[in-house]
């Protein structure tokens, strides 16, 4: 087919499945209206919810986080097309790539520094995360097509979750610039009032706007998981590496360590651990990554030890390679696919071992407004039938567990083809 | 190997394992920084009482010292005295506390296995139709809640607009009278066990939502894995060789496709053992149902420590302990290892 | 002798993301009583799902979407809700519980791996009362396993082995108690799809010498799917030979082996070597099987064809009668 040489994605493959008008196939038109129909919808919403901001930079952060993500996508488009023609060695193109990013987010502080001098540092901190986020949407959006017509619904799924998760990541990122109110002030509002027009989403037993705070909520919660997860990922993977690459004691020594730490219930675990390290976003991190270091041992030990036995294994230890290149280069590269979709589960699993750590009164102080804690301290307000108060917050996290849950999901079959066709 | 062997080998590394486990929540509880009876005492305190408290739970001691004491008195199964001004032995109040949890458990996790496994075996011989997809679906989302959410929002429906069950509780306050007398704590066994079917009926309106809660967070997985390996066992010859046998259809679901499609989702039962008692922790304090996961909460808040402390070595034991008694299960139904 | 099956112009298609896959191709096929018929072809042919569309268990994602299976019912058959009288009956109209009640009393079919095609969760005996339960469910169990112990004696096979389960038997003695469990309820119709492909030589012969035995006793009609001819030469009265979801080729045993008539057949009998002739130099055919997804026009065996024509670039060879008596499909002896 022609429209394989040229660019792919969501809205181009809709395009190339059109003949006539008449041929257009129901199908078509459902994807087209929900690809086009959702796609609008979040721009108007972002587009209001900017408007209508406290910090009165609502509208600058948003664009500036677009123009940031365009001008990336507009240069890796070329950057690929001249890597493709042979004009360009790939690491060329990478790092053009890399200094046009960096480029245009020196231009937003450098805008930032002489517009908005109070919150220069905050603001360019927010447009250029958000910025890398958006060009990261756009990038699944644009270029996920060829892998979604060759994984079939396992990389829709994948897509999808991906798409969930990186969406809420940016909402997070740019959040406090673009919420109505500041979301901790109490009182912006009557107080358990349910969802109306100037209050969206209704308001808090405190008289704050849920709105606000259902847009910030997430910001302690992805910092406690991305940290967990870093380093659940840094000490499980390679500890399982070497363990089961050596085998004998030390192997055994781990294996026994993880199964012990893996008896435990790993709520129960992390509730004891951080009731020691108290409150705070690394130690709950340390608490959520001690209680998930084990998965990430199981998964990659049993992953080596099926490797270590395949015959290229053997061949190379045959031709004589050294120990640490058959570990970087031939396992290695094999086992990442597992421990990547171990990581996402992950992520879904820290963000609700997060929510449980909260609800149970081990969570950040009050005032910081975290999904977790309007759970909590709504459901005191259960009885009086304010639902609201627990039903969005708490969306919010299925939303983001599910993203990465479905993530997780789909590339355990993309990577990891098991159920053959 | 034989079944012998195999049973006293699994037996010989659960030793080993309870002691690395008690060993790891001694390293947990007085290692990690900040010291019990400090943190116990929120504000500041006079010292006096402090090196009294410290003398009296063995704090002062130490550390190989303080550690050798723990794994003396866990031996005899004492677990100290709580750091609460009660100053309640813990087995004691483990011993009461457990039977709410195990309850909660049970129903749980029957009702976990049986729906989960009932969806999987659907989708899976349904394979690639619409209702395939919404049960992996489900599969997936319920993995992604979490329990204390899921329960609010069954109580605001069932409890506050409804009222169709307690919001909370494991008896009616308005049936007091009637709560049958304790013989093995489990309410619903004990009422049955003395014949009145009046305070089964009340105990198992209060039981159902949080074991409806707990079993839909936990059925995600056995949909999942009962899906897998289903399809993967249909797709076998002996399937479909009993299916040119004629065999009725029930027949080759069942007894041959799922029979062999069990093993791995018993090994997953009790992994999820540990999940169901996390998420018990959270669901009972959702439903106010007083067992040990509400216990474990109050002590954090009144950081009890020493109540902490025995409460997560009894869990860590009660996971292993139950993972043995299912891999002995496991060697007992399969006919390769069994010989 | 009567005609046990007659297939009509089968087709049998896989829906694949990649595009529809026809893996069999309007196939025509006749079994008289008491013969055997061997099915033969390189892997992928289609001679598998041949087999398993005659039994309609095609697996998913394929479908049986034209065609007809006329069986010659030889008794009336009782099942739970039902009844099917005797004589010619086209087994695309029957329900999935009709089926039922004919897989296993009426027809059988052996697989190739008989290490998986016995439940490993389950005595052999088991196996025997379940079968004989779903036919005759007013059976009493012990005299299933009476029953059971009976054939497997007949088999070779200690009778107190009944109790044993799968794992403790060897390969040829599970095909061994795949026969039997075939053969319990003496089906008229045996289905035998590589039973010997896995197993040793000496094994190979003993099976396959019992299977002709049995063939005499119980006054089967077989089919032999297999890839290897020499299994063919020794045990089938006809061959047919398949290519890409295609019959090439029918004909009788010793004419297909000395006067093959299609260039395929023609192929494949020089690819295979043979101990009395060791100057033989054997050949093998260029080129792969042709998609079935994206079928070529014209003969798909003509880009692999040494005699290949302008022809068969344009036409699809029919069946047609060879000069050996058979049926052949190939534009060379189609007059054109």
């Amino acid at each position: 087919m022609s429209s394989d040489t040229s660019i792919h994605g969501i809205f181009l493959s809709l395009k190339s499945v059109s003949g006539d008008l008449q041929s257009r196939s129901f199908r078509w038109w459902v994807g087209f209206f929900i690809v086009t129909g959702l796609s609008l919808s979040v721009i108007v919403g972002l587009l209001i919810v900017a408007l209508s901001s406290n910090s009165e930079l609502g509208l600058q952060a948003v664009v500036g986080t677009v123009v940031i993500a365009s001008v990336f996508q507009v240069a890796y488009k070329l950057q690929k097309r001249s890597v493709a023609a042979g004009r360009l060695k790939r690491m060329e193109g990478r790092t053009i790539c890399a200094a046009v990013f960096l480029v245009t987010s020196a231009e937003v502080v450098l805008w930032a520094l002489s517009a908005i001098p109070t919150v220069a540092r905050a603001f360019s901190v927010a447009v250029i995360l958000g910025g890398f986020l958006v060009a990261v949407i756009m990038l699944l959006i644009l270029e996920g097509y060829p892998i979604l017509k060759v994984r079939g619904s396992a990389g829709y799924i994948a897509e999808a979750g991906l798409l969930i998760v990186f969406s809420m990541a940016y909402m997070t990122v740019i959040s406090s610039w673009i919420s109505p109110f500041l979301a901790t002030k109490i009182n912006v509002g009557p107080i358990l009032s349910p969802p109306s027009l100037a209050y969206p989403l209704g308001t808090t037993s405190l008289g704050q706007d849920l709105l606000s705070r259902v847009l910030t909520g997430g910001s302690i919660m992805l910092q406690v998981a991305i940290l967990s997860v870093i380093v659940c990922f840094s000490i499980g993977v390679p500890l399982a590496l070497a363990a089961s690459y050596r085998g004998g004691v030390a192997d055994r020594a781990a294996s026994l360590v993880m199964d012990s730490i893996y008896a435990f219930p790993g709520l129960v675990l992390a509730i004891a651990i951080s009731a020691m390290l108290g409150p705070g976003v690394i130690n709950m991190a340390l608490s959520i990554a001690v209680v998930y270091i084990p998965s990430y041992f199981r998964v990659v030990r049993s992953q080596v030890l099926t490797i270590k036995e395949l015959p290229y294994v053997e061949a190379a230890v045959a031709m004589g390679a050294r120990s640490r290149d058959i570990v970087f280069r031939y396992i290695l590269p094999n086992l990442l696919p597992s421990a990547v979709v171990v990581m996402t589960i992950n992520f879904a699993d820290a963000i609700l071992t997060e929510a449980g750590l909260t609800f149970v009164g081990l969570g950040l102080p009050v005032n910081v407004p975290d999904w977790g804690w309007d759970l909590t301290f709504g459901r005191t307000q259960l009885i009086t039938g304010a639902w609201w108060v627990i039903a969005f917050p708490g969306l919010m996290i299925v939303l983001l567990a599910l993203g990465f849950t479905l993530a997780g999901e789909g590339l355990n079959e993309v990577l990891t083809p098991k159920l053959k066709e | 190997m034989t079944l012998r062997s195999y049973v006293v080998s699994r037996l010989l590394l659960t030793i080993p394992m309870i002691m690395l486990l008690v060993t790891l929540v001694f390293i947990i509880l007085r290692i990690v920084p900040g010291d019990p009876a400090s943190l116990h005492f929120e504000k500041h305190v006079d010292p006096v009482v402090l090196a009294a408290f410290r003398h009296e739970f063995g704090l002062d001691l130490p550390i190989w010292e303080q550690y050798v004491n723990y794994l003396a008195s866990l031996f005899r199964l004492d677990l100290g005295v709580s750091m609460g001004s009660s100053r309640t032995p813990i087995v004691y109040a483990i011993v009461t506390r457990f039977p709410a949890t195990l309850e909660l458990a049970i129903y749980s996790m029957l009702f976990a296995v049986l729906f989960g496994i009932a969806l999987g075996i659907k989708s899976s011989k349904k394979y690639g139709s619409a209702t395939d997809t919404s049960i992996r679906l489900f599969g997936i989302i319920t993995y992604a809640i979490p329990v204390f959410f899921l329960g609010s929002v069954l109580q605001i429906i069932f409890a506050v607009w409804l009222h169709w069950v307690p919001s909370g509780g494991r008896f009616e306050n308005a049936f007091l009278a009637y709560q049958p007398p304790t013989i093995t704590g489990l309410y619903t066994i004990d009422s049955l066990l003395t014949g009145n079917l009046f305070a089964f009926v009340v105990s198992l309106k209060c039981l159902i939502l949080p074991s409806v809660t707990l079993g839909t967070v936990l059925c995600g997985i056995f949909v999942r894995l009962t899906r897998t390996n289903m399809l993967e066992t249909l797709r076998m010859d002996f399937v479909v060789a009993a299916e040119a046998r004629g065999l009725p259809e029930n027949v080759v679901t069942m007894s041959y496709a799922f029979k062999n499609a069990f093993l791995p989702i018993l090994t997953m039962i009790g992994l999820q053992f540990a999940a169901l008692l996390a998420g018990a922790v959270l669901t009972e304090t959702t439903f106010n149902w007083q067992g040990l996961g509400t216990f474990l909460v109050d002590s954090i808040n009144s950081r009890d420590y020493t109540a902490v402390q025995g409460i997560v070595v009894f869990f860590g034991v009660l996971v292993t302990l139950v993972s043995l008694v299912v891999d002995l299960f496991y060697a007992y139904l399969d006919p390769r290892i069994r010989l | 002798m009567g005609i046990v099956l007659n297939i009509q112009d089968l087709t049998v298609t896989y829906k694949t993301r990649r595009g529809t896959a026809c893996g069999v191709n309007n196939v025509s096929l006749e079994l008289e009583e008491n013969r055997t018929l061997g099915l033969a072809g390189e892997s992928g042919c289609g001679k598998s799902t041949l087999g398993r569309a005659i039994m309609r268990l095609v697996p998913y994602p394929g479908r049986i979407v034209n065609g007809s299976i006329i069986l010659d019912i030889d008794r009336d058959i009782e099942y739970q809700g039902g009844f099917i009288g005797k004589g010619p009956k086209d087994l695309m109209e029957f329900s999935e519980n009709e089926m039922r009640a004919l897989r296993g009393e009426e027809m059988a079919y052996i697989f190739q791996d008989p290490m998986t095609s016995l439940n490993p969760m389950k005595t052999i005996g088991s196996h025997f009362v379940e079968l004989v339960k779903a036919h005759y469910p007013t059976m009493e169990k012990a005299e299933a396993i009476e029953r059971a112990k009976e054939i497997l004696e007949n088999l070779g096979i200690l009778p107190e082995r009944v109790d044993d389960y799968p794992h403790q038997f060897s390969g040829g003695m599970r095909q061994r108690v795949m026969i039997g469990l075939g053969l319990a309820l003496r089906p008229r119709l045996l289905i035998a799809d590589e039973p010997t492909t896995s197993l040793d030589v000496i094994v190979e012969a003993q099976i396959l010498q019992q299977m002709a035995q049995l063939k005499e006793k119980f006054n089967l009609t077989m089919m032999l799917i297999t890839h290897n001819l020499g299994v063919l030469a020794q045990t089938a009265d006809s061959i047919a030979i398949m290519y890409a979801g295609r019959i090439v080729e029918v004909a009788d045993t010793g004419a297909l082996f000395e006067r093959p008539q299609h260039p395929y057949t023609k192929a494949l009998l020089e690819s295979v070597p043979d101990v009395t002739k060791p100057e033989k130099t054997l050949c093998c055919i260029p080129g792969s099987p042709p998609d079935l997804i994206q079928p070529i026009s014209g003969c798909p065996y003509g880009p692999r064809c040494a005699q290949m024509k302008d022809t068969c670039r344009r036409i699809e060879p029919l069946l047609v009668r060879s000069s050996t008596g058979g049926l052949v499909a190939c534009n060379q002896y189609t007059g054109d």
